[in-house]
This record gives structure tokens, C-alpha cells and sequence, in this order.
């Protein structure tokens, strides 16, 4: 008994686009300048700071791979949200890191590169940076087609999803490249609105038609797997691996830093993490725990389950990513789905505008303007940040429909983003807290944190590492990182000693 | 306390405390976009009146 997704559900979903695109053009008419287009002229208050930052960082690709967490490992990967929760809100109760960013005044993270380190070094940056973070949201698109496949009931075969899909993307650059910064947050707080409204009401929803003791009761009869302790059911290195990509997720990753370098001043910034330490339990929690619903809600159903973790239900088979989908369309009632399906759609649009805008800002900003004997020109750093917006996007496009991921879309997204944060954790925490950092030193430490790209499974299985867990990579990566920072550091010292905010 | 009840406190208190939370953001959030909008426009009409003079 498949519900359909009806003209009331499409109806809202049109709204909501039509609303985004009106952003797009209001926000244009106030735009002026670089900073006016890249960090909304650092006029963001406390609330709006909250609202941006959870709207750009609780994706549509951050639901479905926690869903497909819960879905899979059960009620032990809500760790991953508690994790996350914790580590922000030691962020904002010390300011680590992210105090000091604002301060120095920056509005990228590679520009503070060479405030502290010099130009090499932010050249080197801003390339790993652009190439991670690229990578990285490689999955979004992909990802959000299947949201979308298994909430409509689109043929996931035929070319109407393509068109979705490509026409949502075309959106998302359509009012990113006319407001920059300002229509990020403008449709982040408006999906900041209707999400939080969302999420609230589905976890309601689902308890209220599952029942909680019921929900608790089929996870506790599994016998395969341990199903509530993350410390056995995980291991310490995975969960201390949640820790480090929890602190990266908030203070290093550079689509939330843009946010703490927005803000208004530095007791915002503080303000800011305390808050959306909420924020960042919450779009981890949440989903996760759909996906253990999910499980209880198929099982229930009659769905069939395959090895790999997939399922086949309505004689239908589905992907383990496409169980939390599968089932709010066949648990939520009509205008309530067209609700969370815009919500949904609004986190996807959200995520990419973020990221577009930011990947191409690094691009413009701290590789081409650098290298260009005029790339000082505002004129020229905007026009390149607007190309780079449309040449990543459709790059995002073409590998979302060739590249089949080898692993769970959340160890994926942890190692591409390894390849930019593991160096960004030591060049910024060293070079902000250091006052012995060395250039050579940063960029020994960016280089080893490349290696983390041995973590993507098609790279691992060709030189002969298929076993070795991604989250063993990933601190081993990281560890090698903080090492080559100290020892370059040590062993080559600068002629001229810079404050870590960058003075010399 | 066990694991079970430990992820419930967890789920429930998290969501109430985001609840709250988000109450506050909606209305506080649009009074910033207000304030935004107007700092941003003091901005450009700076910008406005640097390129006439």
C-alpha cells in the first residue's frame, strides 16, 4: 500500500522552489562588493548566525547517511550526534580555534594561511581545500536523487528524475551566483523554519504510529549485531574518529568557519556554537534514529532484506539509503509529506549553496587571485567565484550520475573531507596556537594530510589495505599531519617569527 | 542507567531542548535578516558614494 505523493504534496514543494528563486533576486538588489557577496558584508546576528549554520550544515545528504547509520547499526550510532554535540559545545564554551579565525579578520581559511604562513602555503591550501570539499560533495546530488526517487515513487530508471534533479541544481546556481552569501542565508533560515518544524513533528509522528517500547523491543531481539553499545558495538578508534570529524565538522570545516567569520563579532561567534551545539547533535540524532525506525517500520511491513544491508518491499527493490524515505512515504499523511519533502528538498538546495559558493570562493580567492597579476580586483575575484559556482555544479552533476560509491556514504564523506581537515587541523591549531609553527612545517603537514585519500575504497583495495577501517586511515592520517607540522616546524623555523594571528 | 534508557533521555532531551531552541531562532532570526538588510544597504551606499567621489 504505497502512498502516492499527491498534487497537494507537489504544490507545497513548488512553493517552497518558487520562494527560493524570489531570494535570489531580493538578495541581489542589496549585494555590493566582495565581502558583501562572500560573508553577507559580517552582519549576521546570533540567531541568524544559528539558523545559517544549521540550515547549511543539516543537509539532505547529512539525513539520508545518518538514516542509513541507524537503519543499519541501530540505536548505538546515535554516538555519532552525541559526539558531535559535545565536541561544538566545547567549541563555543572556549572559542577554540574559531575565536582567533574571526579575530584575524579573514574570509577564507587559506587567506589566514598566508596571513601566518605566506602565500605558498595558502595557494597549497586553498587547492586541497577546493579538491576535498569537491570531492566531497561529489555524493550530494546522487544521494538526493534517491531521496527523491523513493519518497515520489519516480521511476528511478527514466529520465524525469535526471530532470528533477538537473533542474534543482540549475535553482540552486540560479540565485547562488545572483546573492552569494546573502541568499545562503536568507533560504537557510527559511529552511531553518521549515525544517526544525519538520523534524520535531516526525519524531512525534513516528514514535506515536511505532510505539517506543515496540521500537526498542525488535532492535533488542536482533541477535546479529550489538545494537546499543557503541563502545563494543564500534570500538574506541571509530568512535574517537566521530570525535575528530565532530570538531573538524564545526570549527575547521570551511562551510561552517564561513559562518564564524559572518558574524558580527566575536561574542556571536561564541554564542553561535553554544547554540547550534543543539543543532549539530540534532541533524545527526534525528536521522539516525529514523533510520531505526525505519528498520522497525519495514520489518513490520513485510520487507524483505538482502545482505548488503538493502531491502525489497512492495516488489520493489531499494538501496539501505532509500529505507527512511521508503517508509515516510507510506507513515506520513498527505500535505504533511509535500511538508517534509520540502523541507528535504530545502536541506538539499541549502547544502549545495553553501558548498558552491564556498569551494568556489577558495578557488578565486586563494588560488587564481594569488597567481594573476590583477586577481586583487574585486570585479575579477567575483566574476571567478560566479564561473566557479556553474563549473562545480555541473562537475557535481556529471559524477553524481558515473560514480557508484564503494562504501557507506558517510565513511566516503569523512575521507574525502579527510583529504582537506586532517592538514587544516594542524596548520590552523599549531599556526593559531604556536607561535614556533613554520611555513615549511604547514606545508609538510597539508601534503601528509593528503595521504588520507588512501582511504576511499577503490584506491585502498588497489594497494592492497581492503581491510583497514576508513576511521584508521583517517587518525593515522591525521596523526601524521600534527608530526610533519612539528617536526618541519623544528627542523626549518622561519627567518621571521609571525604571531599566531598572523603579525611579524 | 542501561543503554536503552540512556539513548532515550538523549533522543527526548535533545529534541526538547532543539524545540525550544528553535522557537527563539524563528523570531530572533528574522529581526537579524532585518538587521542585515539594512547594514547591508548602509554598505552599498557607502560604496555608491566612494565611486562618485
Amino acid at each position: 500500500m504505497l502512498a502516492a505523493f499527491s498534487t497537494i504534496d507537489w504544490a507545497i514543494v513548488a512553493v517552497y522552489i518558487a520562494v527560493s528563486v524570489a531570494i535570489g533576486l531580493l538578495a541581489n538588489r542589496v549585494i555590493s562588493g566582495i565581502s558583501g557577496y562572500l560573508v553577507a558584508g559580517r552582519s549576521l546576528g546570533t540567531a541568524l548566525s544559528i539558523a545559517t549554520m544549521t540550515g547549511s550544515e543539516l543537509g539532505l545528504i547529512t539525513v539520508m547517511y545518518q538514516a542509513q547509520k541507524g537503519y543499519v547499526d541501530g540505536f548505538k550510532a546515535l554516538h555519532i550526534g552525541l559526539v558531535a554535540g559535545v565536541v561544538t559545545l566545547l567549541v563555543g564554551l572556549t572559542g577554540f580555534v574559531v575565536v582567533r579565525l574571526r579575530r584575524a579578520g579573514v574570509m577564507t581559511i587559506p587567506e589566514y594561511y598566508e596571513l601566518r604562513f605566506g602565500r605558498r602555503t595558502r595557494i597549497l591550501g586553498g587547492v586541497l581545500l577546493a579538491l576535498g570539499g569537491i570531492l566531497n560533495m561529489g555524493l550530494f546530488l546522487q544521494v538526493g536523487s534517491q531521496f527523491v526517487v523513493a519518497v515520489t515513487g519516480l521511476d528511478a530508471g527514466g529520465t524525469t528524475l535526471k530532470l528533477v534533479m538537473t533542474g534543482l541544481l540549475v535553482l540552486v546556481l540560479f540565485y547562488t551566483v545572483l546573492g552569494g552569501m546573502v541568499s545562503v542565508v536568507l533560504t537557510d533560515y527559511v529552511q531553518f523554519v521549515v525544517l526544525s518544524v519538520g523534524l520535531v513533528f516526525m519524531v512525534w509522528l513516528v514514535i506515536s504510529k511505532l510505539g517506543m517500547d515496540n521500537i526498542v523491543q525488535v532492535w533488542r531481539d536482533r541477535t546479529d549485531i550489538e545494537a546499543f553499545d557503541p563502545i563494543t558495538g564500534h570500538g574506541p578508534a571509530y568512535i574517537s574518529w566521530q570525535a575528530v570529524i565532530g570538531f573538524v565538522s564545526c570549527a575547521i570545516w570551511p562551510t561552517a568557519v564561513t559562518r564564524a567569520l559572518s558574524a558580527r563579532d566575536e561574542t556571536v561567534v561564541r554564542r553561535q556554537y553554544l547554540f547550534s551545539s543543539v543543532s549539530f547533535m540534532i541533524r545527526f540524532l534525528v536521522p539516525c534514529f529514523m533510520g531505526v525506525c525505519a528498520y522497525v517500520y519495514l520489518t513490520g511491513a513485510g520487507a524483505v532484506l538482502a545482505s548488503d544491508g538493502g531491502f525489497a518491499h512492495a516488489g520493489v527493490d531499494y538501496g539501505s539509503i532509500q529505507a527512511f524515505p521508503v517508509m515516510l512515504r507510506e507513515i506520513l499523511p498527505i500535505g504533511v509529506l509535500g511538508l517534509i519533502t520540502a523541507a528535504m528538498l530545502a536541506a538539499f538546495m541549502s547544502t549545495h549553496d553553501s558548498y558552491l559558493l564556498c569551494w568556489s570562493s577558495v578557488i578565486a580567492r586563494d588560488v587564481i587571485a594569488p597567481l594573476h597579476p590583477r586577481g586583487q580586483e574585486q570585479g575579477r575575484q567575483l566574476l571567478w567565484t560566479r564561473i566557479g559556482i556553474v563549473v562545480i555544479g555541473l562537475w557535481v552533476l556529471g559524477f553524481g550520475i558515473f560514480y557508484t560509491p564503494g562504501q557507506d556514504v558517510w565513511d566516503y564523506l569523512g575521507i574525502t573531507g579527510a583529504i582537506y581537515f586532517t592538514g587544516a587541523v594542524s596548520v590552523l591549531t599549531f599556526g593559531l596556537y604556536w607561535r614556533r609553527a613554520s611555513s615549511t612545517g604547514a606545508v609538510a603537514a597539508l601534503v601528509a594530510g593528503f595521504s588520507a585519500l588512501l582511504g576511499l575504497t577503490p584506491i585502498k583495495t588497489s594497494v592492497g589495505l581492503a581491510d583497514v577501517g576508513a576511521e584508521v586511515v583517517g587518525l593515522g592520517t591525521l596523526g601524521l599531519s600534527m608530526l610533519a607540522m612539528v617536526v618541519g616546524s623544528l627542523l626549518f623555523p622561519d627567518a621571521q617569527t609571525r604571531e599566531p594571528g598572523g603579525a611579524v | 542507567m542501561d543503554w536503552v534508557s540512556f539513548w532515550k533521555y538523549v533522543l527526548f532531551g535533545a529534541v526538547g531542548v532543539f524545540a525550544l531552541m528553535s522557537l527563539w531562532v524563528i523570531v530572533a532570526g528574522f529581526g537579524d535578516i532585518q538587521r542585515m538588510f539594512g547594514e547591508l544597504r548602509r554598505q552599498r551606499d557607502s560604496h555608491t558614494e566612494d565611486d562618485v567621489q
